[in-house]
């Protein structure tokens, strides 16, 4: 890469990055539409955490839709080591098109599919996404390197681990989805040990690939794991392995100008968490600190978040404004109360009673003050107290006069 | 946030409410906790204080029938609900119409959010277009039976309104000395009973009145259901299907009888005011009959409106438990038999709604308080 050009494409990283969320929700849109998504993938990946918390609608391609069962073992290319089993996100384009070429026909119909479509389109995600997994295992072990793969910067060699563990994963893609199916449910101990049971026969780092994407998407982590252990399928502490990155690469990374995405993500916290401290995959001292430690980290998270959100998203607004809100931005605050209140209460299982007590104290005095002050309308105060404190708070402040 | 007193609610449960007036059987109150959604409000036995009857979510005993004083004990209201709990305490004579103006004051204040606060201002606004246009329809009918057929060449409802005023006036004034009243008199009567029956409507009103529209959303929601039931594969769901449109079924018979009563009185303008003349309670208490019948269905309807048509299985269990009991008083009003011991029966196997029990507690407020907006 030339000077100038690494210089422009720092300069790009940086734009990307830095971006407003509206603007970068543009910009995922803008490179989803694209051919090429190499450079792409590349711009984004230092706006990933930022697209987590976002989660812009996520158009089907053909890229994502092959690589969906091997979500859990993708990562960014500069934290990508060789000897752990993963896939480089810039491998992805030029593994798609190897497979895309050898399909022919059978890859346009799919692109004809999913065209215009989102992941939310379950059925559509169903249907194609099977027989693609299926036509892709059967080609890809016959495809030779392809030319384009020196532009990644992986050797050769790594091309055939990393075509062999996908070609193993799409193998066995239809039990393997029917456990992401049913993620949120666990996902159901049978579900887990069908998936890895099919796959007995591969290599281990299919049955890793096939257990990392299953945790990655898993509401119950510890049960995937033990389930994962009883099946006895391939090399002994595979799951444990598994489940020690699963904790490593845990981040509880709250975002305070997002309190629905935070509440949903401290109620899958906690929720994990509760299963992985009852899990038999978790009985080893080191485990156990680790799981403690995670929920010290989130416990902190939320309070931290729940403290600067409330001020942030539900005083502050209301202390700076000139006039009471109006219709829709009173609906906003209400949504916003709902999802802090739904963090609080995740929150408090994990502990710190008082931060949450005080923090709320803080916001009510708040309101007491607003309370006083003309022009402000008590009813929507009362309503924002109520939410967060309870009706008979509400009421005290409502009639406090 | 919104708990129940388990071991204070259980003393009021009970079996035995088959109410045999419709006072008895209590006013819906538009509450929005979720325990309360439903429920209704009557006087005590003692006719002393009120009594609230909440159907039994959990699939117990039938209904519990709380001393209105408790209700706070046993559960955690919304601020909304606190506020009408407050301002229905004072209440003697219960009626719908009364918890309706109650419940429309409490939601104006904005304790059940922005949007309930709105649809009652534009409920309030429709109400009093509809009593004036009442008004008018009656005064219309009156001056086309006192009118000479030279004076009528020209059809009242055709005419210019300053013409038709005059007309309106000289009908007052004609038929006035035959009551051996002023015009004036039959003016302020005829604006009463435009308030009396503004709600249910009087014949050749091209715009169908609040009960009227209630009416015919119970018939079309009844339809949905047994259209559902033809599509539905599961025989329990099809149970509470069946329950709710034999109750809605039953409450359009007696409401159907209520209208042709009330149209034929109010087909007749003249003979209509020399009846008030002399008991005008009885045309009050006839024209409140469809509100009776009709009350507790708004929130059903709304609560198969507001779900997703692909959970609505869920939904009509809800239903299912919140369909009104009929009480016997209506044979009285109408003559019509029924199997009174039914509904009963069906609603004991009414499985449990556990909604209430779960997390998401604030998510069902919301839920309800949307519907609040649409009932107002």
């Amino acid at each position: 890469m030339s000077t100038s050009l690494a210089a422009e494409t720092r300069r790009l990283t940086h734009a990307v990055a830095t971006a407003s969320d509206q603007a970068l929700a543009g910009i995922v849109a803008y490179f989803d539409s694209m051919a090429d998504r190499l450079e792409a993938d590349r711009l984004l990946d230092a706006a990933r955490p930022r697209l987590r918390k976002l989660r812009p609608p996520r158009p089907i391609s053909l890229a994502r839709l092959l690589f969906l069962p091997l979500d859990g073992v993708i990562v960014d290319a500069r934290n990508w080591r060789r000897q752990d089993g993963t896939i480089p996100r810039n491998a992805l384009a030029v593994l798609t098109e190897a497979v895309r070429r050898a399909l022919g026909a059978d890859a346009a119909a799919i692109e004809a599919g999913i065209a215009g479509r989102h992941f939310a389109d379950l059925a559509v995600v169903d249907a194609l996404g099977r027989k693609l997994w299926h036509r892709a295992a059967k080609v890809t072990p016959s495809l030779s390197r392809p030319a384009e793969w020196e532009a990644t910067g992986l050797v050769e060699a790594d091309y055939h681990r990393i075509a062999a563990m996908a070609a193993g994963v799409w193998r066995h893609a239809e039990p393997l989805w029917s456990a992401l199916l049913a993620a949120r449910e666990g996902p159901p101990e049978i579900l887990v040990r069908d998936a890895l049971a099919a796959a007995a026969s591969e290599d281990a780092v299919v049955l890793e690939a096939m257990l990392a994407t299953i945790l990655l998407k898993a509401a119950k982590p510890g049960s995937v794991a033990a389930a994962a252990a009883a099946a006895h399928v391939g090399p002994p502490g595979i799951a444990e392995r598994m489940l020690d990155r699963w904790l490593e690469d845990c981040a509880p990374d709250l975002a305070v100008d997002d309190a629905a995405g935070a509440a949903r993500l401290a109620e899958e916290f906690v929720e994990a968490i509760e299963d992985l401290e009852s899990s038999p995959a978790v009985r080893r001292p080191e485990r156990r600190q680790r799981v403690a430690a995670l929920r010290r980290q989130v416990g902190d998270a939320c309070r931290t978040t729940y403290a600067e959100a409330t001020t942030q998203s539900l005083l502050s607004p209301l202390t700076h404004a000139t006039a009471p809100p109006d219709n829709a931005a009173m609906l906003a605050l209400e949504s916003t109360a709902r999802s802090l209140k739904r963090l609080e209460v995740a929150g408090r299982t994990l502990g710190g009673d008082a931060a949450y007590d005080a923090a709320l104290r803080r916001i009510l005095d708040g309101f007491g003050s607003l309370r006083r002050r003309p022009g402000t309308n008590p009813a929507d105060l009362a309503r924002l107290t109520e939410i967060l404190a309870g009706s008979e708070v509400a009421l005290k402040l409502l009639d406090a006069g | 946030m919104i708990e129940i007193r388990n071991d204070i609610l259980e003393r009021f449960g009970t079996s035995a409410y088959q109410p045999a007036t419709f006072l008895e059987r209590g006013v819906t109150v538009p509450f929005t906790t979720p325990f309360l959604l439903g429920a209704r409000i009557r006087p005590t036995d003692t006719r002393v204080g009120l009594d609230v009857v909440i159907t039994n979510p959990s699939g117990g005993r039938g209904y519990y029938i709380v001393p209105w004083s408790a209700l706070t004990e046993i559960c955690s209201p919304t601020l909304h609900d606190r506020r009408l709990w407050q301002r229905l305490s004072d209440q003697t004579a219960i009626a719908p119409t009364l918890v309706r103006e109650t419940a429309r004051a409490v939601a104006a204040e904005g304790l059940a959010g922005r949007e309930a606060a709105a649809a009652v201002a534009k409920t309030r606004n429709e109400d009093g277009a509809a009593r004036m246009r009442t008004n008018f329809l009656l005064l219309l009918d009156l001056v086309r039976r006192t009118e000479t057929r030279d004076e009528a060449a020209i059809p009242p409802q055709a005419d210019t309104p300053a013409n038709i005023e005059t007309r309106a006036r000289r009908a007052m004034a004609r038929f006035a000395p035959r009551l051996g009243v002023s015009g004036d008199i039959i003016a302020a009567w005829l604006e009463s009973i435009a308030g009396a029956v503004a709600a249910v409507g009087v014949p050749g009103d091209a715009s169908p009145s609040r009960m009227r529209r209630l009416a015919r959303r119970v018939a079309t929601l009844a339809g949905e259901i047994e259209l559902w039931i033809a599509q539905s594969a599961d025989p329990t769901e099809q149970h509470a299907a069946t329950l709710v449109v034999d109750a809605a079924k039953l409450t359009l018979g007696c409401v159907a009888a209520a209208f042709r009563d009330l149209d034929a009185l109010l087909s007749d303008i003249p003979t209509l005011l020399r009846a008030w003349r002399e008991d005008s309670t009885d045309l009050a208490r006839r024209a409140v009959r469809p509100d009776w019948l009709l009350d507790g269905w708004q929130v059903i309807c709304d609560l198969w409106t507001d779900a997703d048509p692909g959970l609505r299985g869920g939904a009509l269990w809800e239903m299912a438990l919140l369909a009104p009991v009929m009480p016997r008083e209506v044979e009285e009003w109408f003559g019509i038999a029924e199997d009174w011991d039914r509904p009963t029966r069906l609603r004991r196997v009414v499985r449990a709604n556990e909604d209430w029990r779960t997390g998401r507690m604030l998510d069902i407020v919301a839920r309800n308080e949307r519907l609040l907006a649409k009932a107002a």
